[in-house]
C-alpha cells in the first residue's frame, strides 16, 4: 500500500496539467473515471444515509419491523436469521443510528475526498454487515468492487482534500 | 490551479449529491395506492431476494391463505428470487427512481415453478416467467394467465376469462409440501 500510496502522491501536484492529458491519455481517463465513479458511490452512501432519518429509522422501531419482516422471508436455520436474531433485532437502535452516522459518513468522505480510503473501508464494513444480515444480492457486488478500488487508489489525492491534508500531514494514516 | 477554483470543484459534486439525496428520499416508491396490492408487504413490492408461494384455484372467493391441501385441484406457483442480472439491474432502478417511479412500477420478471395439482395428483413442475407490476397491477405469466394484484383475480390475459382466485401461502410450510408431494426430480 505505501508504494501505491507514494507513487499517488508523488503523481498528484501534476495530475491536471494539460501535459498529463497529452501524454498519457489512457491513464487521464483512468482518473476520470475513477473520480466519476467515486462521485457516484458517494452520492449513493448519502441519499441512503439522508433516507434513514427522512424515514425516522433512528428515532423509531422502523429498523425491527423490517428486520423482522425480513425474518419471515429467510429459512430459519440460516445464519442470517442468527444474525438478526441474536445481534441486528436485539440492538436495533444502535444498529440504526450507527448505520446512519457511517453511511453518511462514507458520502461525505467519497464526495469530499476526504480521508477517501477510511470512508471506502467503512463502506465494505457496511456492505459486510448487509451481506450478513440476509439483504445479500447480486447487486452489492458492484459495490464491493468498488469499495476495493477506491481503498486501492486513494482518489483524494487526485481530486480531494486528501491530497492538501496529506501534504500538511505527511504522517498522518488519515489522508494517505 | 488557484485555490478558489479546487474549492468549487469539491462542492460542486457535494452540492448535487446534497440535492439528490434530499430528493431521493421523497422518491421512494411506497406508495400507499399499491399497499393493499396483492403480495405488497409492509415494506412495498415484492423483494429482490424473497421467495413466494402462491395457490390459485378455481371458485368465486380466494381460497384459504392455509397450507396447500394434499389433495383437491390447484395450481401451485413458486416465485423465485430474481435473476442474477435483474439484481444487478435494482442499481440503476434506485437511481432512476431518485427522478421517476415510473421503473418499478412498471414491475420485473422473476423465474416461476408452476406445479399442477388435480384430484390429488401433481403433475412435474413447469419452469416459468412471470412480470411482477404494480401498473397495471398484475402477475402476468407467460402461459396467458394472470393475477389481478386488486382483486386477486386469476384469469386468463386479454379476455379476462376467470379462472379463479389466488392466496399467498406460509413459505417454508408450502416448501415442505412440495418436497413430500412433487414429484422427483421436480423440486425447485
Amino acid at each position: 500500500m505505501s508504494t501505491v500510496m507514494s507513487t499517488s502522491v508523488t503523481a498528484a501536484p501534476g495530475v491536471w496539467r494539460l501535459a498529463n492529458f497529452r501524454q498519457h491519455p489512457i491513464r487521464m481517463l483512468g482518473i476520470i473515471l475513477h473520480l466519476l465513479l467515486r462521485t457516484l458511490f458517494g452520492i449513493f452512501w448519502l441519499a441512503a444515509g439522508t433516507n434513514k432519518i427522512r424515514k425516522d429509522w433512528v428515532t423509531t422501531d422502523m429498523l425491527k419491523r423490517i428486520f423482522e419482516d425480513r425474518l419471515t422471508e429467510m429459512h430459519p436455520d440460516s445464519f442470517p436469521v442468527l444474525y438478526l436474531q441474536k445481534f441486528a433485532i436485539p440492538l436495533y437502535k444502535l444498529v440504526a443510528l450507527v448505520t446512519t452516522c457511517l453511511e453518511l459518513y462514507v458520502g461525505v468522505a467519497l464526495l469530499l475526498g476526504l480521508t477517501t480510503r477510511w470512508g471506502a473501508a467503512v463502506a465494505l464494513f457496511v456492505l459486510v454487515n448487509l451481506s450478513l444480515g440476509g439483504y445479500y444480492d447480486a447487486s452489492l457486488i458492484p459495490f464491493f468492487l468498488l469499495a476495493f478500488l477506491m481503498m486501492w487508489r486513494n482518489s483524494g489525492h487526485w481530486l480531494g482534500l486528501d491530497r492538501r491534508l496529506h501534504q500538511k500531514y505527511p504522517g498522518s494514516r488519515w489522508f494517505s | 490551479m488557484p485555490k478558489p477554483r479546487r474549492c468549487g470543484a469539491l462542492l460542486v459534486p457535494l452540492a448535487a449529491a446534497a440535492l439528490l439525496a434530499a430528493g431521493a428520499a421523497q422518491a421512494q416508491v411506497n406508495d400507499p395506492r399499491f399497499r393493499d396490492y396483492f403480495l405488497v408487504g409492509e415494506f412495498g413490492e415484492v423483494c429482490t431476494m424473497c421467495e413466494i408461494t402462491m395457490l390459485c384455484q378455481a371458485g368465486d372467493t380466494p381460497p384459504p391463505a392455509d397450507v396447500a391441501a394434499a389433495g383437491g385441484d390447484f395450481t401451485l406457483y413458486l416465485l423465485h428470487t430474481r435473476t442474477f442480472w435483474s439484481q444487478v439491474s435494482t442499481i440503476w432502478d434506485w437511481f432512476i427512481s431518485n427522478f421517476t417511479s415510473t421503473p418499478l412500477v412498471g414491475g420485473h420478471d422473476r423465474p416461476v415453478t408452476v406445479y399442477t395439482v388435480a384430484n390429488g395428483t401433481w403433475s412435474p413442475a413447469a419452469e416459468r416467467s412471470m412480470h411482477i407490476s404494480l401498473e397495471p397491477g398484475l402477475l402476468a405469466m407467460d402461459d396467458g394467465t394472470e393475477v389481478d394484484r386488486v382483486t386477486r383475480r386469476w384469469q386468463r390475459a386479454g379476455a379476462g376469462d376467470p379462472l379463479g382466485y389466488c392466496a399467498r401461502l406460509p413459505l417454508w410450510d408450502t416448501l415442505s409440501v412440495i418436497d413430500a408431494r412433487a414429484p422427483r426430480g421436480a423440486q425447485p
